[in-house]
Parts: structure tokens; C-alpha cells; sequence
């Protein structure tokens, strides 16, 4: 009697066992939004990069003085690279490519692109130099157009965490300065704050 | 895998033995079964065989300059519980033969665990079953979890690889976040002191146990040569030398500042921590330090001139052993085995530079890892006699317990595994770390590194207004360098 009242319990036990084992084995792979918030980890994602670069472009777009400077033409602008402060891997480039292509599609302002700077001169010595491009053809050398504006900022953090609970805080800085004068036309800042909490149980 | 298989089926037999009639072959399945999924961490291998023993071949390995060897052999153990473990070695090892890529990979796996085990929920299904698996037979079956001291050294670690490919972006991300893990260390650890109270069982052992560290002198005299585990003054400075590399001359103050808080004897860190001092007009700072700096280590480089930093890692700190201890638990005298450290790590001799055929100086200790290991083993110290304590307990009460066959058998195995103490630790870890920095005349030199009897030469091109960095690793008696000029 008491032999087979053992036995049950084993089996139950056991199936609990093999269930809570096998629970983690379907892999489930979906398509998302790309756009859709995003909160796998705390660490810097796809909507803080979203939010920075909404956030500074609308801003740029719409400061008065801004405005007034492109409502006739279309300065050219280039983009520095953006200072990562933070305590994480970020790729600033990408933050800097979203806001450029947005600006521009704007068609408020163009662009020159200072990390090509090698490629382009080593194609203008291949059509000017090399003698296997017909010269009516060839880009003519020193006829690149100034920047006129420079793009700039920096992102920046603090982290704080106890035994249960982790809080980031990134401030992201942008700044716009008119290359000749050195007066800074714009700036601005988007600050994002981020806490994670350990839940009690898991697996 | 194999191995794994041919341990269960002795035990198997043994446990046959015990049993009794159709009760004891259920009983003997139940037990088979539980001890499978204790031990489903095996491959890692520390339960059966000893961690520094696995590790003295690689060691052989290395010394002869067998990287590839023992890499693949990393390769083959690094899919168990122990992953952390086996890739710090790996990637160690990836640097010493200036694989700088894998050596990149493996250290960003283990800094993700570190991370993924931070964010993991307070009590884990894996970590009960594994909690469990310690409970019944060694602290071994426990997952590596890591200790904050190796943290911040793969963090500076990574720091020299994404230097060594003159990526100072990701450099100064890895330093900073080494200095905000010591950061966090230290509020955790004062937190700690705080809530020191524990629940009846636990303080019974503690407190019937009390003056457990006089039973570990050794352990206790290394450990007390350090404030605590974790604070790095290397990582402190790699941090001062890559922000002054990229200009922020006020953050590299900073953290030479701290640096020298933390190691005040290196005399390299003092001139620094002067001469930002005097450049920044920190006036008062400057009146401090100024009388116990030698001018020379003042010295910036001149018209003409580039820096040279020297970081040399020496040696591998010690192997954690075993010991036998009388404890009390529950007024009951128990003997029982634990990892401690017999032995300090020998001596460390300076690295002497020479540049061009003339002496430059010679490197001076800025970190002593051996210290810092045995420091936070001394710290767990009375975890571990907690949790031996309560395996005690536990097998005690087992014995009256219903299922005592099964327990039995359990406790039985556990008796067989449990006369192993934890001896892993992060053992490709230099046992030492010196630096030393001087200006130099620029152009393209041949540098000499020499330590008594191993010297090794390497070809520099200093620039003027750069810095060159010489990282140096000494291991198995022979010199690793990698320079890069930024």
C-alpha cells in the first residue's frame, strides 16, 4: 500500500521535473515593429536611438533662426562624430546616420560625408591622373562645396544600481555650430532614463 | 560526455547495494535520476577532477608556446556550467599570443554572463536545482558565478585589446565600466556591514564559529595586505592613461588620483598625478603631493619626444588548496575541507627598460592580484562554512527523514564527492602587475625588456607628441608583448 502511494508521488514528481525542464525548448522567432518599444534589456536599444533622433530632429527643424537661415537655400552641413561617455558599447554613428537622413529628407539642409574622404580622393586620382578616363568626363579636383555647418555632441550617463534594482540615466547633447564665425545656431538635449527591476523568481 | 555516463553506472552499482526489495529499486531510480540532474554540470569537470590540476597542463601548454593547444583545450571544456570560467582562461591566453580578436569574443561572453547572472530574478529554477546539487554534495556543482576582482580585470583586459587595435572609444567604455564595478563594490560592501545579522541556523554556526580566520593564518595574512577585493589602481590608471591620450587631461587627474589612493607606493602614478596637478592649476593639491615626487617622474615629453608606457603582467597567481578544518556545528566537532591560500606568490622582480641601448628605468608594482584573490576567498569565507554547515545539518536530518534509503543513497554519494573543496579561481591571472613610463627621443628603436635571466626585445616607433604603449605579459618564464603607438 504505502509502496504504491510512493510510486505516485514519484511519477507526479517526476513529470513536474521533465515539464519544468522541457519549458524553455520551443524557440519562437516573430516579426516585430521596428518602430515598437523595446525593452529586452536596460541597456541602450532601438527606441532610445529612435527617441534621440526624433527628438533632435524635430527640434532642429523647428528653432525660428533655423528656419529662417533655410527658407531660401539649403546649407551644407557635415556631421562629426558623436563622444560616447557612456559606461556601454554604442555604435554613435548610427544615432548620427538616423538624424542626418532625416534632416536631409527634410530637404532643408545637405550634406558632405567626412568619413568617405579617402575613397573619394583616391577615385578623383584614378579619373585625373590614371589617364584611362576621358577628361571631359572626369570630376574636376577643388571643386567640392564647404561645409558651412558642423554637426556635434556627445552622449553621455550615470548608472546606479543596488542589490535589486539598476537605473540609467543618458543625456545625449547636439549641437550645431556655423563653421566660419564659430557661433553655435542650435543646440539641444534628450534625456532618456531607464530602471530594471529583478523580479523574484525565474528560471 | 562519455565520462559523465561511466561515473553514474558505478554508482549505479553501488547504489544496487544498498537498496532493499522492489522499495529499494524504485527508491535506487529516484536517486539515479536526481543525481543526473545534480550533476548535469559535469562536463565542466571540476566535480571529479581538481580545477588547478585541469589547468596545470595548459599552463605546460603555454609555456612552450603551445597556444593553439590550449586553447582547443579551453575550446572543449568551455561548454559547461563553468563557461565564465573556461573563457577567462581562454581569453587570457588569446591575449598572451596576440589573438586580440578571440580574445576580444571571449572576454565580451563572460562580461555578458556577469551581466545576464546581475539581471537574472532573485531565485532562478537553475540556481535552486544547482543550490541544491551544492547542498547535497560540493560547492563545485555550483555554476561559476565569478568574483567582482576577475570582473574588473577582464574589463581592463578589454580595455588593452581595443587598445592594442587603437579603437580608444571602446577602450574608455571598458575603463569606466571597471571603475563603476569597484564603485558598486564598495557601496555593496558597506551595505554588507550593515545587515550582517542572519537568520537562526546560519548565526548559530557563525557565531559557535567565530574565530574561524585563526584557523586559515595564511590566508589571512595575504588577504590582509589588501583594503578589500576589488579595488584596482591598474584599472584605475589604464583609465588616467587613455583619457590623457585623448586629451581630457582633468578625467585622467581623476583617475590617477584614485589610482595613487589605492596603491600609494608607485612612484610612475604620483609624478602623474603631479604633473596634471601643476598643469591644471590644482594649486592646492599640488603643494601635497609636490615633496614626495622625484622631478624626473614629472617629466613631459619635450619638443621632439613621445611617451612610452610599459605595462608588464607578471607570473600567475597562486592555486587555491585544500585544507582540513575542525568546525563546530551544532555543538557537534565536524572536520571539514576547504580552499584557501598556503603560499604567497613569489616574489615580483621588476621589468628593466632599456631604449636604444640605454637603461630608461625599470617598472614598479601598481596591483597585486594574488592579494585580491585571497582577499575574496577570506571574504566568502564564512558563506562556505554556512552552507558546509548546513549540508551537515541537512544529512543529519535526512537520516530520520521518510525516503531515508533514497536520502541515503544521496547523502552517501555526497560523502564521496563531498571531501573536495572549490579550488576554481581565475588562474591564468597575473600574480603582479607593474608599469612604468618615461618620455623617449622618437623614431624606430628597439626597446629591451628584461627580467633576470628572460629578456626579449621588441621593435618601437615613437612619435613625437604620441604615446606608445608596450603591454607586456610574463608567463611560464616567457615574455608576451604587443605595442601600439596612438
Amino acid at each position: 500500500m504505502l509502496m504504491k502511494k510512493r510510486s505516485a508521488v514519484y511519477g507526479v514528481s517526476l513529470m513536474v521535473a521533465s515539464l519544468l525542464l522541457l519549458q524553455g525548448c520551443a524557440t519562437k522567432v516573430a516579426y516585430q515593429g521596428a518602430t515598437d518599444v523595446e525593452t529586452t534589456s536596460i541597456d541602450f536599444g532601438s527606441t532610445d536611438l529612435q527617441q534621440i533622433a526624433v527628438k533632435m530632429v524635430d527640434s532642429v527643424l523647428s528653432f525660428p533662426p533655423i528656419v529662417q537661415i533655410t527658407n531660401e537655400r539649403r546649407p551644407v552641413m557635415f556631421v562629426d562624430k558623436i563622444k560616447n561617455k557612456t559606461t556601454e558599447h554604442i555604435d554613435t554613428e548610427s544615432i548620427t546616420d538616423t538624424i542626418a537622413t532625416r534632416i536631409l529628407r527634410s530637404g532643408k539642409f545637405r550634406f558632405v560625408d567626412m568619413t568617405k574622404i579617402a575613397e573619394v580622393s583616391q577615385q578623383m586620382d584614378f579619373q585625373n591622373k590614371s589617364g584611362m578616363v576621358n577628361q571631359n568626363t572626369a570630376a574636376q579636383v577643388g571643386r567640392q562645396i564647404g561645409a558651412e555647418y558642423m554637426m556635434y555632441g556627445n552622449l553621455s550617463s550615470i548608472v546606479k544600481k543596488t542589490k535589486s534594482v539598476k537605473d540609467v540615466y543618458y543625456k545625449f547633447t547636439l549641437k550645431m555650430m556655423h563653421l566660419e564665425s564659430g557661433i553655435i545656431e542650435w543646440s539641444d538635449e534628450k534625456e532618456i532614463r531607464k530602471t530594471r527591476e529583478k523580479s523574484m523568481f525565474g528560471m | 560526455m562519455v565520462r559523465c555516463r561511466s561515473t553514474k553506472n558505478t554508482d549505479g552499482k553501488r547504489m544496487k547495494n544498498w537498496g532493499e526489495g522492489m522499495g529499494g529499486k524504485v527508491t535506487t531510480i529516484w536517486g539515479f535520476l536526481a543525481v543526473m540532474v545534480l550533476l548535469s554540470g559535469c562536463a565542466t569537470n571540476s566535480i571529479f577532477s581538481s580545477y588547478p590540476s585541469q589547468v596545470e597542463n595548459i599552463k605546460l601548454q603555454v609555456s612552450i608556446g603551445d597556444f593553439a593547444g590550449a586553447q582547443a583545450v579551453l575550446a572543449k571544456k568551455s561548454m559547461g556550467a563553468d563557461i565564465m570560467l573556461y573563457l577567462m582562461e581562454r581569453g587570457r591566453i588569446s591575449q598572451m599570443a596576440g589573438d586580440t580578436e578571440e580574445s576580444i569574443q571571449d572576454f565580451q561572453t563572460v562580461l555578458e554572463a556577469f551581466e545576464a547572472k546581475e539581471a537574472a530574478a532573485k531565485i532562478t529554477a537553475s540556481g535552486v536545482a544547482s543550490g541544491a546539487g551544492a547542498v547535497m554534495l560540493n560547492e563545485n556543482a555550483i555554476p561559476y558565478q565569478g568574483d567582482i576582482y576577475e570582473r574588473v580585470f577582464v574589463h581592463s583586459f578589454q580595455a588593452l585589446n581595443f587598445l592594442a587595435e587603437r579603437n580608444l572609444d571602446a577602450a574608455a567604455v571598458e575603463v569606466r565600466r571597471a571603475n563603476l564595478e569597484q564603485k558598486f563594490a564598495l557601496q555593496e560592501n558597506e551595505n554588507e556591514l550593515i545587515e550582517a545579522e542572519e537568520e537562526d541556523e546560519k548565526a548559530k554556526i557563525l557565531s559557535a564559529n567565530k574565530g574561524y580566520k585563526s584557523k586559515f593564518p595564511a590566508l589571512a595574512t595575504i588577504a590582509g595586505t589588501v583594503k578589500n577585493s576589488f579595488q584596482n589602481a591598474y584599472s584605475f590608471y589604464i583609465s588616467g592613461l587613455i583619457y590623457e591620450i585623448n586629451g581630457d587631461a582633468n578625467d585622467a587627474y581623476i583617475d590617477y588620483k584614485k589610482a595613487l589612493e589605492i596603491y600609494p607606493g608607485n612612484s610612475y602614478i604620483r609624478g602623474d598625478v603631479a604633473r596634471l596637478a601643476k598643469r591644471l592649476s590644482m594649486e592646492e593639491d599640488f603643494e601635497q603631493i609636490k615633496d614626495s615626487v622625484s622631478p624626473a617622474r614629472m617629466t613631459s615629453p619635450a619638443e621632439g619626444e613621445g611617451k612610452l608606457v610599459v605595462l608588464y603582467e607578471q607570473g600567475y597567481v597562486p592555486e587555491r588548496q585544500e585544507v582540513n578544518v575542525l568546525f563546530d556545528i551544532m555543538g557537534v566537532p565536524n572536520n571539514m575541507v576547504f580552499p584557501t591560500y598556503s603560499e604567497r606568490a613569489p616574489p615580483a622582480r621588476s621589468l628593466v627598460i632599456g631604449l636604444a641601448g640605454e637603461r630608461l628605468g625599470e617598472t614598479e608594482t601598481v596591483v597585486q592580484p594574488s592579494a585580491m584573490a585571497a582577499r575574496a576567498l577570506s571574504d566568502r569565507m564564512p558563506g562556505m562554512i554556512v552552507r558546509q554547515g548546513l549540508r551537515i545539518i541537512a544529512r543529519e536530518k535526512m537520516k530520520d527523514n521518510q525516503l531515508t534509503s533514497t536520502f541515503g543513497v544521496l547523502a552517501g554519494l555526497g560523502q564521496f564527492f563531498l571531501n573536495r573543496a572549490d579550488l576554481r579561481s581565475w588562474l591564468m591571472l597575473p600574480a603582479e602587475v607593474q608599469i612604468m613610463h618615461a618620455p623617449a627621443r622618437h623614431g624606430e628603436q628597439i626597446l629591451t625588456l628584461r627580467n633576470g635571466s628572460v629578456s626579449s626585445e621588441v621593435v618601437i616607433n615613437i612619435q613625437p607628441g604620441r604615446t606608445t604603449v608596450v603591454h607586456v605579459i610574463e608567463a611560464g618564464g616567457q615574455l608576451h608583448s604587443r605595442a601600439v603607438t596612438i
